[in-house]
């Protein structure tokens, strides 16, 4: 029996990098989960961002809710880049789940948590208006700065019945 | 191929209460831990803050946590090993708190950053939604994890499972 | 005195079995007001679903357990809509919300949500429902939101049912998982 939940690439950093691309994605499963762990150079912390299948233009939007350990608030915006997960100067956790990334028939949500203590916590939903399967996903920061040594960029597939 | 999401042990706490529940001897062969909880306190209070700690460790622990608890939303603090917000005995009878702790790369050499996400419940305007940031200083692999009540004990059939996730 | 549990470890040799297995999809035609599970099996430990919704603006969706209709719900909500965070209650009600309110499109613009049920068979246990989700349609309204639920029995559940507030476009999925705890 197949398996449900599956790794199907992950990366190490051995020396800085802008981010990291998953390619070839396979169109077996039903959602992917993508856990971010590491640091990156941005003392005020950063989001995590997304490009789905080379599509740079402006296809994209998120909403969030965050705590910054002192008050709560919630944003959005439009016409941009995802903003999924947190990353920051001390070791942060985001995980973020793309679902349904096959359907060809919506646009693609993801639902993201993001954990950078030394900045906030946070949660993201976000959409890109696109209905084609994603097949790749480039993995970068808002400040387009670089990602520490040692991050570690995984993707399972999850693959329902 | 190795099993990627895989039970390495479970707890459930018996008639009685207790004091804490404890994972020990984790190994280090996974990639990721969760840690999925079902929790109640014995205090005689609506909730009680749940403390867990890594490798017996108490300090070098820094969270910051979103929370709304039925008629706001807020965001606070702290630097001890709080990351959930069960009911306990003042709550309504027989309901347990629901939550999940990942920490990916328990065992690598890098401080240990962790997400917890947890509910509460009551029949009533309060109770706890919780979104945790946790960050363990420490370059030490962890091996240990222990689930413990700011007060009072774990009430009978508060559950705890670990499970390890495997990258490859 | 009491003493604290110490966990018993898996052991023995060879590869593990895994813990989380698929258990059914369920996938609107259109049109359907609610979607059900039925015969779910009690050898799990805790429930997952995952779905991918679509419906009208403004509506939201929900769930009961075991064809209870009754008002013995309870639900809790943080919730971010892009110019707001805040939390509320309802009590006494008959069913959980899972995903509080739907702002796309009809067809294009899906909200998911991931909702985990531990503990579903412990019959000493009321039922606790946790769900993280939401949806966004690059307008001046989206929701992001951490959702609790309550229902008011220890019976073990068999039965889940998810409700539209309106209804379900086609295309609408849900995947219930199961994870073992033993």
């Amino acid at each position: 029996m197949a398996a449900t939940y599956e790794p199907i690439a992950t990366t190490t950093l051995l020396s800085t990098a802008l981010g990291y691309t998953f390619s070839s994605i396979p169109n077996t499963y039903t959602d992917l989960v993508l856990i971010v762990q590491g640091s990156t150079v941005v003392s005020a912390g950063d989001s995590i961002t997304l490009q789905f299948n080379d599509d740079t233009t402006s296809n994209y939007s998120t909403t969030g809710l965050y705590g910054t350990g002192s008050s709560a608030a919630s944003y959005r915006e439009s016409n941009t880049f995802t903003q999924t997960g947190r990353i920051s100067t001390t070791q942060s956790t985001s995980i973020i789940n793309i679902m349904n990334y096959t359907n060809g028939s919506t646009y693609k949500t993801v639902l993201a948590r993001g954990n950078a203590p030394d900045s906030l916590v946070i949660t993201q939903v976000s959409l890109w208006r696109k209905t084609e399967a994603i097949t790749k996903i480039k993995i970068a920061n808002q400040n387009n700065v670089v990602f520490s040594i040692g991050t570690t960029f995984t993707l399972y597939g999850i693959k329902a019945a | 191929m190795a099993t990627t999401y895989t039970l390495i042990a479970s707890n459930t706490v018996g008639s009685g209460g207790a004091s804490s529940i404890d994972f020990s001897s984790i190994p280090n062969t996974y990639t990721d831990l969760k840690l999925v909880y079902s929790l109640r306190g014995t205090g005689a209070t609506t909730s009680m803050s749940a403390l867990v700690s890594f490798n017996g460790a108490t300090t070098n622990r820094t969270w910051k946590v979103l929370y709304g608890q039925g008629s706001s939303a807020a965001s606070t603090s702290g630097s001890d090993t709080y990351f959930s917000e069960p009911p306990a005995a003042s709550a309504t009878s027989n309901t347990f708190g629901n939550g999940e702790l990942y920490i990916p790369n328990y065992a690598g050499s890098s401080y240990k950053s962790a997400n917890s996400d947890s509910v509460g419940e009551n029949n009533a305007t309060t109770a706890y939604q919780e979104l945790f940031a946790i960050l363990w200083s420490s370059t030490a692999a962890i091996n240990q994890l222990t689930i413990s009540l700011a007060s009072g004990n774990l009430a009978q059939y508060s559950t705890a499972y670990l499970y390890g996730i495997k990258n490859s | 005195m009491l003493n604290s549990l110490v966990s018993v470890l898996q052991g023995g040799a060879g590869a593990a079995a895994t813990a989380y297995e698929s258990i059914a999809t369920v996938t609107a035609s259109g049109g359907e007001t609610s979607l059900t599970f039925s015969s779910i099996p009690s050898t799990y430990t805790h429930l997952q679903l995952r779905f991918s919704a679509l419906e009208a603006a403004g509506n939201n969706i929900t769930m009961q357990f075991n064809n209870d209709n009754a008002n013995n719900y309870v639900y809790h909500y943080l919730v971010g809509t892009g110019s707001a965070a805040y939390a509320g209650s309802v009590t006494a009600t008959n069913k959980v919300v899972i995903e509080g309110q739907y702002n796309g499109t009809v067809g294009t613009y899906p909200n998911v949500g991931i909702v985990d049920i531990l503990d579903y068979t412990n019959t000493s246990k009321n039922k606790t429902v946790r769900s993280l989700s939401g949806g966004d349609n690059n307008s001046t309204t989206g929701e992001i939101s951490l959702n609790s639920g309550l229902w008011l029995n220890t019976a073990s559940i068999s039965t889940i049912k998810v409700l539209a507030s309106a209804s379900f476009d086609a295309g609408s999925s849900f995947a219930l998982y199961g994870i073992k705890g033993a």
